[in-house]
């Protein structure tokens, strides 16, 4: 009788455990929204919100409490790394899973996102009055910042950061060896060169810092800035790989040559994280980076060259090619679960009052917040004057708005670790490249 | 009358025994069943999509292309495509190296762990240490020791004269220094088979040779060896299998690079599926990876049975 019963008593058990995710998956997802109010239609409603790890995020989740009280709305924030963020919204987006309401994306995958029709097109929320978030304006953003996160009239984002590049300099180094900041790429090389020297007090002091790492996209940016100072591009008119044309080669042998005379030994596996560091570190003197995070740049508890910062132009822009630029936005999945909530959410985050507290470069007002956090460079020009000229001769398309950038990205990614470790030349490497790149954009239809 | 209910009862008994034994033999496939339903279809259901996904030329970021059917395409593919054959190459170089150097430390050290001493049983203990540290760290610890500028280890090679240079990004460095990462993690593990095996020996093989003259040379080669010999079998293959489709640890490290130099088989298809999203294609190199470890266990298992029936050592 007792064996009966532990033998039942077993089946029962065996049975539970494998009706359990039946059981778990039938309950209600989320819970019921509670009655919404007049003053708070969202509330009840969640969302949870997928941000890539900047400075800026861990003050952003401080504010997020102002941003429940004030709609009623529950928020949950993923942070990730950014090239995970990549691979994981790539992935979401595929497989229409749906977990996320909000996405912080970078532009370059979005024309293959619209293609799929993966994003929204948040103009029909802009244009509807009913759902718009005190303080937000669309009149508040440049139309061109816009443009960037806009694919064939969709806007399928807004700006969250918007970024392109500058000649930051360490002005500590400059003023000691009484350096002039270089206007063209012969006087930056000869620069870099003076200042790749043993110093007897800040030690060893490299003229140069760059990305060298091996992660396709993000590492091969600061190539690419160089790429275009240089006139070269990635396709011709007909979408034929172009970077194993003479500017293009060119830019990658001054690239490698640059980064393997004048750079800390480090740079052959940098990313933007290892470029800061070593820069805020006081031992570089030159860095062709964004400066969106000017803010760390010149926080004393970040960086030992606080307040010696200098920012200038890229050499040889705008007369040989321009700064790159882009931007970051914030969008809403196609699967989206509350997309009126997430789109309340944007509006707030984007808003002017909210971006200039947490120095995002969103609206015309949070940008001049972000840049006028510390004066530029004693002796140099005012911040404002030479942010204004870099944005004017940026390149918002400086990357190809191509719908097949992974694959694309990953055989510039594998052209660059090949010349820059001197497994092959620069014109091998790129000839390599083309020949890959080739057929995957007569496969992708161009 | 009597007779009939005796042969009734006796029919009833039997049944009921029947039953009692038909409900014996079926408890034990009861109490695997829940066991058996999580772990018998996923592997099937896995291999199966896995399979049927290498005949497909499918892009998940292009969903627009749909999934052309290739039949064996991606095979030839792989076949002509260097960097795949290549990742085939660097992940046994990797995992031979790896291999031979483990077994060496594993049995060397081993015995000398085997003492019962106060300081053997200590350091038996902290020999352990690097092989429960998770990948990823052991990863970051290591590039942080093999960078250019401030790493411990580039810092004592400049102290010896030689110049400063980011080990992991040095072409004909970047694999070595991965591998005596894995070499340092996972020897461990083969020290702590050989001294389990090297206790669990019988003593009196020993002893009849101790007794016989025989050198320390020859027990080791003649006695030792192929007593332990089934144990390492066994350990190697865990290893090989290990070593073969290692990941983590490469990624962390090199990401593949410089160039491809350590972009070995698992990380090319990590590339392939979730940073290209060419899943097709990152099957097909699934199912190569899968093949060339099954072929290697069975050859190593016909080796190791053809070696133990004829004494080899």
């Amino acid at each position: 009788m007792t064996r009966t019963w532990t033998i039942r008593a077993i089946v029962l058990c065996g049975a539970l455990l494998l009706a359990a995710p039946l059981l778990v998956s039938a309950a209600p997802a989320d819970e019921a929204p509670e009655a919404a109010s007049g003053d708070m239609p969202y509330a009840g409603q969640s969302i949870r919100v997928l941000h890539d790890k900047r400075p800026n995020t861990a003050n952003l989740l401080d504010l997020l409490p102002e941003f429940e009280a004030a709609t009623g709305i529950s928020v949950t924030v993923d942070i990730m790394p950014e090239s995970e963020v990549f691979a994981k919204e790539q992935v979401e987006l595929s497989q229409q899973v749906g977990t996320y309401d909000v996405m912080q994306y970078i532009w370059l995958f979005q024309p293959g996102w619209e293609r799929a029709g993966w994003m929204i097109d948040l103009n029909p929320y802009i244009a509807d009055a009913g759902k718009n978030f005190p303080g937000w304006a669309r009149s508040d953003f440049d139309d061109s910042v816009l443009g960037i996160l806009s694919v064939n009239d969709k806007q399928l984002g807004i700006p969250f950061i918007s970024f392109t590049n500058g000649l930051l300099y360490n002005d500590i180094i400059f003023k000691k060896y009484d350096v002039e900041v270089p206007t063209t790429l012969e006087e930056f090389e000869a620069v870099a060169a003076m200042l790749t020297r043993e110093d007897p007090e800040l030690g060893q002091i490299y003229g140069y810092m760059a990305r060298g790492g091996r992660r396709g996209t993000e590492d091969t940016n600061s190539w690419i800035q160089v790429l275009n100072l240089f006139g070269g591009k990635f396709f011709d008119d007909d979408w034929n790989c172009a970077l194993n044309a003479p500017e293009a080669v060119a830019s990658l042998e001054w690239y490698v040559r640059m980064v393997e005379n004048y750079a800390p030994p480090g740079a052959k596996r940098a990313g933007w994280t290892e470029v800061v560091t070593e820069f805020t570190q006081g031992r570089v003197a030159m860095i062709m980076e964004g400066f969106v995070v000017w803010e760390q740049y010149n926080d004393p508890e970040q960086s030992k060259i606080a307040g010696h910062v200098g920012l200038a132009q890229l050499p040889d822009s705008p007369e040989r090619g321009l700064a790159v630029g882009g931007a970051w936005g914030l969008g809403i999945p196609n699967t989206a679960k509350n997309k009126d909530a997430a789109w309340q959410y944007i509006q707030w985050l984007t808003s002017t009052p909210v971006a200039s507290r947490l120095f995002l470069a969103t609206t015309r007002e949070a940008n001049l917040a972000v840049y006028s956090v510390s004066p530029n460079a004693p002796g140099a020009p005012p911040m404002n004057d030479v942010v204004g000229k870099i944005f004017a001769d940026t390149d918002p398309a400086g990357y190809p708005p191509i719908t097949n950038w992974n694959e694309v990205s990953d055989k510039i990614g594998l052209m660059f670790s090949n010349a820059l470790s001197g497994e092959m030349g620069a014109q091998q490497a790129a000839d390599e490249a083309c020949e890959a790149i080739d057929p995957l954009m007569e496969r992708a239809g161009y | 009358m009597p007779r009939a209910s005796g042969t009734g009862a006796s029919a009833t008994a039997g049944v009921a025994g029947r039953r009692r034994r038909l409900s014996r033999a079926w408890i034990p496939w009861l109490l695997l069943a829940p066991t058996l339903v999580v772990l018998v279809p996923f592997p099937i259901y896995l291999l199966a999509t896995i399979v049927r996904n290498s005949l497909f030329d499918w892009t998940l970021t292009m969903p627009w292309l749909g999934q052309l059917f290739v039949g064996l395409g991606n095979f030839r593919t792989i076949l002509g495509d260097a960097a795949s054959l290549q990742s085939i190459l660097t992940a046994l170089v990797f995992t031979l190296g790896t291999l031979a150097a483990e077994l060496t430390l594993g049995i060397g050290v081993g015995h000398l762990l085997i003492r019962e001493t106060r300081l053997m049983s200590t350091l038996r203990g902290f020999i352990l240490l690097p092989l429960v540290i998770t990948p990823v760290v052991v990863g970051l610890l290591w590039r942080m020791m093999y960078q250019g500028d401030l790493g411990i280890i580039t810092y004592l090679l400049g102290v010896l004269g030689f110049p400063k240079m980011t080990i992991l990004a040095h072409l004909q460095l970047a694999l070595p220094a991965v591998i005596v990462v894995s070499i340092w993690q996972y020897a461990p593990f083969l020290i702590l088979v050989t001294v389990a095996g090297l206790k669990a020996l019988p003593t009196e093989p020993f002893e009849a040779a101790l007794i016989d003259g025989a050198s320390g040379w020859q027990v080791f080669r003649l006695i030792t060896i192929p007593l332990l010999r089934p144990l390492l079998y066994i350990a190697l293959l865990i290893r090989f299998i290990d070593a073969f489709k290692q990941f983590d640890l490469i990624y962390i490290m090199t990401g593949g690079g410089p160039g491809i130099r350590t972009e070995t088989i698992s990380m090319h298809i990590f590339r392939e599926g979730f940073l290209v999203f060419h899943m097709g294609y990152a099957a097909a190199l699934t199912i190569v990876l899968i093949f060339v470890v099954n072929l290697f266990a069975i050859l190593y298992f016909t080796t190791a049975a053809r070696g133990t029936r004829t004494g080899v050592t």
